[in-house]
């Protein structure tokens, strides 16, 4: 699995989202927390020095400047570390009493920060032109600050490497499991029908998921088998009475007393029944064949003493038709089949071939073996068969237009390709300019 | 001809033994495998025609224990089944010929009257003779009233076949499986084809033909002389 694929997995992608979400959401918790830390923090520092401030201006007015001045003294010596500082000021900033604080003019007491350390700062001009200033340090609430932001920072760092972490742990265990679910899509798609996803017993949306495609799946088996059972079972069952239609006829057809017409028209009857039952029985012969069940009767041969033999038969029946037929192929090619079926093959596409054509047609069955394999091929220089239409021609029942009034079932090509596919070959057809030529071209395998 | 038919269906039975019955023949019938295997124990016969699949005990099985018996006489298999390998099946079982369902009556009646009297396979001659036409089995060579006839190999075959059963009618699709060995039925007429061409070279010169044309069977080679 490469890093670039998870990437651009869509599991990767919401791993990426709930990481920015929760970014987000720390950033605007860390401002809240921020913020109302500092303004209770700063609201205490002002509350202390507001009553301070209070305390003094009482004192001021109770008593007069001269307690003032004691006292601010006395405050401002007697203070802890971090406590408050106390000035009072005469004009132009001559301190009287206590600390030399920052004077103002303040209209409104604010932290501030002069030359350095922030401060929060109360002052008052008293009637006798003195000033009365109450202030605090407040550089450690920016210590404060400065603490809550770091750590909601390496918090928030944190947790988007975890969710980054996650989203990859994530995307490479949803692919797995989907990945399993492509090959098996994928070997179905290839044929196996049998193939299924793995489900675990944990039953989570994965294992739902894939119980159901399982089910699908199955289903789909079942419509296929018994497709074909139906189509088995309409072939066997139609075959019962029409054999018996057969028999009636043949019976009667053997009755003595008959006359010549009567007679014929029975033979006529029968040959017709025999057609149909000719059709049903290539049918079934054709799903026997793709059932795969006659691969015991394979046996090394040579294809192309098997085709000449052929082709030497059919010669006559060729030239009784007003066609020639020849056959090209010297060498033994050897290959592994089924010597009935292989026949049946090869006569096929000659009868096929000598349907096709029109008097005067000339037909070449050759056997080579090119680098790719043993190939077999019936060519004819008839009409041919229109390029979009050639690959359908080993269809069931497919019949060119203009061959819908020569005789035949439509099966022949169906059960060349069959038996084709059964020895692991392909049979295809090609222009040969002018006519078709079929071909049948095996695998090439180690000798 | 003594004959035994074991058939399950009613139909089908009653079509042969009927048609044999009409012949000449003493037929006897066996609905089930064990009533079948019963009779062709307990008497002789010349044939036995027999179902491929029947209830209970199968055609397989019964040829197979009469075989394993000691039972030689000739078994005829009747099956529905288009089956690829069934032939194949049933003949390695020990059944000497091999019929699909459905069949013309003539096809029948060819068989079984090839069968009754096939030659024991040790006795097989090394001339045939029909009238004043002779085959040289050793010499591959075929005359007729002395002058010698070309046949090419499956001209040959077809009149050995021919000739093995003189006087018996044979079918088309016996000509397909025992001189072409072709399991199937082309569409087209290759056996006629050969046979027009056999009658060319054996009949033609020759005053009296000696291969007829049975209508509605097939063929058959004698000296009607």
């Amino acid at each position: 699995m490469t890093l670039p694929r998870i990437f651009r997995t869509a599991s990767f992608r919401f791993a990426i989202i709930i990481a920015a979400l929760i970014l987000v959401s720390g950033v605007v918790l860390g401002a809240i927390v921020y913020r109302s830390v500092s303004g209770a923090l700063e609201e205490q520092v002002a509350d202390q020095v507001d009553r301070e401030f209070a305390h003094l201006i009482t004192e001021y007015q109770t008593n007069g400047i001269e307690h003032l001045t004691l006292q601010v003294n006395r405050r401002q010596n007697s203070r802890s570390r971090d406590a408050l500082d106390y000035s009072l000021q005469g004009l132009r900033g001559v301190v009287i009493a206590g600390a030399a604080l920052p004077a103002g003019p303040f209209t409104t007491p604010r932290i501030r920060g002069e030359g350095g350390a922030p401060l929060y700062i109360r002052t008052k001009q008293l009637p006798g032109g003195e000033t009365l200033i109450v202030g605090t340090d407040v550089n450690w609430i920016r210590n404060v600050q400065d603490k809550i932001l770091t750590a909601f920072a390496s918090a928030l760092l944190f947790t988007a490497a975890l969710a980054l972490v996650g989203g990859l742990w994530l995307s490479s265990r949803f692919l797995a499991r989907l990945d399993a679910m492509t090959r098996t899509a994928a070997s179905i798609v290839a044929g196996d029908l049998s193939s299924r996803v793995p489900v675990s017993a944990r039953g989570d949306d994965f294992d739902r998921l894939g119980t159901a495609f399982n089910t699908m799946l199955d289903r789909l088996a079942a419509t296929m088998d018994s497709l074909r059972q139906v189509s088995n079972d309409i072939a066997h069952d139609l075959r019962t009475p029409l054999t018996r239609l057969r028999q009636t006829l043949d019976e009667a057809a053997r009755k003595p007393g008959g006359n010549a017409e009567t007679e014929q028209a029975f033979d006529a009857a029968g040959e017709q029944v025999d057609d149909i039952l000719s059709t049903f029985s290539a049918l079934l012969r054709i799903a026997q064949i793709e059932s795969g069940a006659r691969r015991k009767g394979f046996a090394r041969l040579d294809l192309a003493a098997l085709a000449s033999t052929i082709a030497d038969d059919f010669r006559s029946v060729a030239e009784e038709q007003g066609r020639s037929l020849t056959f090209a192929g010297a060498e033994p090619v050897f290959i592994e089949g089924d010597r009935d079926l292989l026949t049946q093959l090869i006569v096929n596409l000659i009868e096929n071939a000598l349907n096709h054509t029109p008097a005067g047609a000339a037909i070449a069955v050759s056997v080579t073996h090119p680098a790719e394999g043993p190939r077999l091929a019936v060519a004819d220089n008839g009409q041919g068969v229109p390029e979009a239409e050639r690959s359908r021609i080993f269809d069931r029942f497919y019949r060119l237009e203009t061959s819908r009034t020569t005789p035949g079932s439509g099966l022949g090509l169906s059960l060349v390709a069959a038996i084709a596919d059964l020895h692991g070959a392909t049979a295809s057809a090609s222009d040969n300019a002018p006519g078709l030529v079929v071909n049948v071209q095996f695998s090439a395998r180690p000798a | 001809m003594k004959i035994l038919v074991i058939e399950d269906d009613t139909s089908t039975a009653d079509y042969i033994v009927k048609g044999l019955t009409e012949l000449g023949h003493v037929v006897d019938h066996a609905a089930t495998g064990r009533d079948g295997l019963f009779l062709a124990a307990g008497q002789s016969y010349d044939v036995m025609i027999i179902d491929r699949m029947l209830p209970g005990l199968d055609g397989l099985a019964i040829v197979k224990t009469l075989r394993g018996a000691g039972v030689k006489t000739p078994v005829l298999f009747l099956t529905a089944l288009a089956g690829i390998d069934d032939r194949v099946d049933g003949l390695s079982a020990g059944a000497d010929d091999y019929l699909v369902k459905p069949f013309a009556f003539a096809e029948l009646v060819a068989r079984i009257t090839a069968l009754s009297r096939r030659p024991p396979i040790n006795d097989q001659p090394t001339r045939l003779t029909v009238g004043n036409l002779e085959m040289d089995l050793l010499k591959r060579k075929v005359r007729r009233g002395g002058t010698e006839i070309d046949l090419q190999p499956r001209e040959f075959r077809l009149l050995e076949y021919l000739m093995q059963n003189a006087g018996r009618v044979v079918t088309r699709t016996m000509l397909l499986e025992n001189v072409w060995d072709y399991h199937f039925d082309p569409r087209t007429n290759i056996v006629e084809t050969h046979v027009s061409r056999l009658r060319g070279k054996i009949d033609k010169d020759f005053g009296t033909p000696l291969i007829e044309t049975v209508r509605g069977s097939g063929y058959m080679i004698r000296d009607a002389a």
